[in-house]
């Protein structure tokens, strides 16, 4: 599958595509939500991690102007949002954003990630 | 010697003989002779014709029938001394002659029968001896007279110069007694103005008196209005004072009394003493409005009524001056009384207030103001050289608007001062002549204000902690997702993966801790009261006295079954670490914390005791109250405890502190049993 990572900080995003890498996936990466929306158009991932606060676009706006761009048509891509601003309610609030799912920083553990992808796509097949 | 011209002044002679024959003889002898002879025929008729006329001799016959010739003329001597008498006698005997010159003093003898031109003679020098007797004694007479007279003149002279010397002497003592008495009255005039308070007038009036020694004591009443008034005597030489009611309506009279039933009434149930004789002189104010008199002056005496009136008059004399005196002191008194009500007003004052001049001399202060009286008010207030930092005075003269400004005395107390100006006007324009500063105490207000600003600076500094600990998040994170990547994909006995380890372990760690300040930085409200695992809060405090533990050692008895306990975590946790934290700090040197957790019937509770110094038992007490600290600046803010305890009493709990000097303290967080 293709994977896009979204994260202005750079080993984070490293971290990920290595391990999605190693699990046999596509990943690309952008360091802030301008560079992040044009791969996401370019590239046609079918999940896109987004970090929340990036300078610039930050994560819920760039899936809003995806949306936008794509004329309110129902978007195929699995969208996650992160953040280290993490409480009980960044859940509801990713939900409302229009993610699919949140994972909260720091990552207990890295591959974890690359399972909860893996099992939205199988899902995603279902949607 | 020739007999007088004038028939009327003619000598006349008494001629006494009983036998006719010889009257007749003598008669004719002696008719025109010069001489008027009248006859008597006996010794008796001789007697009566005696006094009829005045003779200058007297011829008796020795024989005679009702008496001798002597004895008759022993008679003429005693009622005629100055007539001369003669004797006709025919006997010649010696008895008979001398016995007429003893008895009788007769002038001369002629023998019977006489010869007439020898009887001529004898009668003739007989009156001539008479008128010379007469004469004689007429002259010693006249000059007895003259003498008299000249007598009485210079007694009349002398007693006029007696009484003019007297007079003389009279009005000049007059002249030294009015001059005495005009010098006496000038000098009471003179001591009178020195006079300026009731006290010393009543020196002088009794400087004035002392000399009726009638006078036993003086006593001066001075009113104060109807209802009030001070009586002033000496007693043993000292003088006294009391205040007394004249309430008695006489005492509106003007007039002099002299023991006056109203007056000795009063006098025995004011001062409880009976006067012999009381004399009452009012004095009234020149100017007071009062309808009765402002001074009274009292005699108790046993003065005589001269010297009494004598010393009335000398009072009376003095009235006039005295009434000027009077509203002297009047004035005085209320001005005394009015600066006594004004200090008492100022002292009254808990807070320091000085008023001060143009040239920072203190005029007035209070006794909060000064410690020592000095001139200028910076010495006064805090024993400086120049004008106090920061005070508002000179703002306010230049001004001429109240100031406000802060001064701090060099014993770390601070002051908020106000000076008020106090304007007037001098020469067509206002200005400030002096200020009056009011300071108040706000070194406690000042204090409680920095501390609270070092409170919001550690809330800020919470705050930027969080957002801190926010960021290294971030990174962390990457950091440690890296190293399980790499991980993954090093063999697992390989060095590389072992370094990769460490740095995950690392990674951990700092995400520990970070999770431990963020928690700490959370805000109590935000947190609800639940049920939390004590012992899991306690161990999640520790990782953040790593720094503060370095010295101490810690020791651990967490107990196994513990039930959960009311509190919210996080504020439960800045408790203990707060605890944890002053237990470090109060052993700086080394000593041992021992953490107990415990349950007791349905209360759950932490206990924190160290082996430090102790807290004495009269800091004890206060240890909870905000801002009390022992520590030096930057190291406390005083509010940990009293935080720490409003946390656990939120949570229904309580924080109690118990402590031995030398041994150490113990502090046990009670909360309820979820």
């Amino acid at each position: 599958m293709k994977v896009l990572i979204v994260d202005d900080e750079v080993i984070i995003g490293r971290a990920i595509q290595r391990a999605f890498v190693a699990a046999g996936h596509e990943v690309s990466l952008a360091h802030t939500g301008i560079e992040g929306l044009e791969k996401w158009q370019n590239t046609k991932p079918d999940v896109v991690f987004l970090d929340v606060i990036m300078p610039g676009l930050t994560g819920p706006q760039v899936i809003e102007e995806f949306k936008k761009r794509n004329n309110g048509k129902t978007i195929d891509t699995h969208i996650f949002l992160m953040s280290a601003h993490s409480d009980v309610n960044q859940e509801d609030r990713a939900k409302a954003a229009g993610a699919d799912g949140f994972i909260p920083k720091p990552f207990e553990n890295i591959f974890d990630i690359v399972k909860k992808a893996e099992s939205a796509i199988r899902k995603g097949d279902i949607k | 010697m020739s007999l007088p011209k004038n028939p009327s002044s003619q000598p006349k002679v008494l001629f006494v003989d009983d036998e006719d024959s010889i009257l007749s003889s003598a008669k004719r002898l002696f008719r025109g002779k010069g001489i008027e002879l009248i006859t008597a025929s006996s010794p008796h008729e001789a007697l009566s014709t005696l006094h009829q006329h005045d003779f200058d001799a007297v011829v008796s016959d020795f024989r005679m029938a009702s008496m001798t010739g002597t004895e008759f003329l022993e008679k003429v001597k005693i009622e005629k001394p100055l007539t001369s008498r003669l004797l006709l006698t025919g006997y010649n005997d010696n008895q008979i002659i001398m016995d007429a010159v003893n008895r009788a003093a007769v002038f001369k003898f002629i023998s019977k029968p006489w010869i007439d031109s020898e009887l001529l003679l004898a009668v003739e020098a007989a009156v001539q001896h008479a008128l010379r007797k007469k004469t004689n004694a007429k002259l010693i007479h006249e000059i007895g007279e003259q003498n008299q007279k000249l007598e009485v003149l210079s007694q009349n002279l002398e007693s006029e110069v007696v009484s003019r010397t007297q007079s003389i002497e009279d009005s000049r003592s007059q002249a030294e007694i009015k001059e005495r008495s005009v010098k006496e009255l000038v000098a009471f005039v003179k001591n009178l103005s020195q006079v300026s308070t009731a006290a010393e007038l009543y020196e002088t009036i009794n400087q004035e008196i002392w000399r009726y020694h009638g006078v036993l004591t003086l006593y001066f009443l001075f009113l104060h209005g109807a209802e009030k008034g001070k009586i002033y005597w000496t007693q043993s030489r000292t003088l006294h004072e009391k205040t007394v009611s004249p309430r008695a309506s006489h005492f509106k009279d003007l007039n002099i009394r002299f023991n006056h039933q109203d007056d000795r009434q009063w006098w025995v149930e004011s001062l409880k003493k009976e006067p012999i004789q009381l004399a009452a002189i009012p004095v009234r104010g020149r100017e007071s409005n009062q309808n009765g008199p402002l001074a009274l002056i009292f005699l108790d005496h046993n003065l005589k009524p001269e010297m009494l009136n004598q010393l009335m008059d000398r009072m009376t004399e003095r009235l006039q001056v005295m009434t000027i005196v009077l509203d002297k002191i009047l004035l005085a008194e209320q001005l005394i009384m009015a600066t006594e009500q004004w200090q008492a007003t100022f002292s009254a004052f808990s807070d320091p207030i000085a008023v001060v001049d143009n040239q920072e001399n203190v005029i007035r202060a209070n006794r909060t103001f000064y410690k020592d009286k000095k001139r200028q008010c910076y010495e006064m207030f805090d024993d400086r050289e120049e004008i106090c930092g920061g005070c508002p005075m000179p703002q306010a003269t230049l001004t001429m608007e109240p100031a406000t400004g802060i001064v701090q005395q060099s014993e770390k107390k601070i002051f908020r001062v106000n000076s008020y100006p106090v304007k007037a006007a001098t020469r067509n324009f206002e200005q400030v002549v002096r200020v009056v500063n009011h300071y108040t105490d706000v070194t406690q207000e000042r204090e409680l204000y920095l501390k609270l600003v070092q409170s919001e600076k550690l809330a800020a500094v919470g705050l930027l902690a969080g957002n801190i600990a926010h960021e290294l998040n971030n990174p962390l994170s990457g950091l440690r997702s890296m190293a399980q990547v790499l991980k993954s994909e090093s063999p697992e006995n390989s060095t590389m993966y072992q370094d990769l380890d460490e740095i995950e372990k690392a990674s951990i760690r700092c995400q520990d801790i970070i999770r431990n300040v963020l928690s700490f930085s959370e805000t109590s409200e935000d947190g609800k009261v639940a049920s939390v695992d004590v012992n899991s809060v306690v161990e999640g405090t520790l990782p953040l006295l790593k720094s503060s533990l370095r010295y101490q050692s810690l020791e651990l008895n967490l107990a196994s079954d513990l039930p959960q306990a009311f509190a919210q975590p996080s504020s439960l946790q800045q408790v203990i670490f707060n605890l944890l934290n002053n237990a470090c700090q109060a052993m700086p040197n080394g000593g041992v914390i021992v953490i107990t957790t415990w349950k007791k019937k349905n209360e759950v509770g932490i206990t924190i005791e160290d082996n430090g110094p102790g807290i004495p038992e009269d800091i004890l007490k206060t240890i909870f109250e905000p801002f009390f600290t022992t520590k030096s600046e930057g190291q406390g803010t005083g509010l940990g405890l009293s935080i720490s305890k409003g946390i656990i009493e939120k949570f229904k709990g309580r924080l109690v502190a118990e402590s031995a000097v030398g041994k150490g303290t113990k502090f046990n967080i009670v909360l309820k049993k979820a």
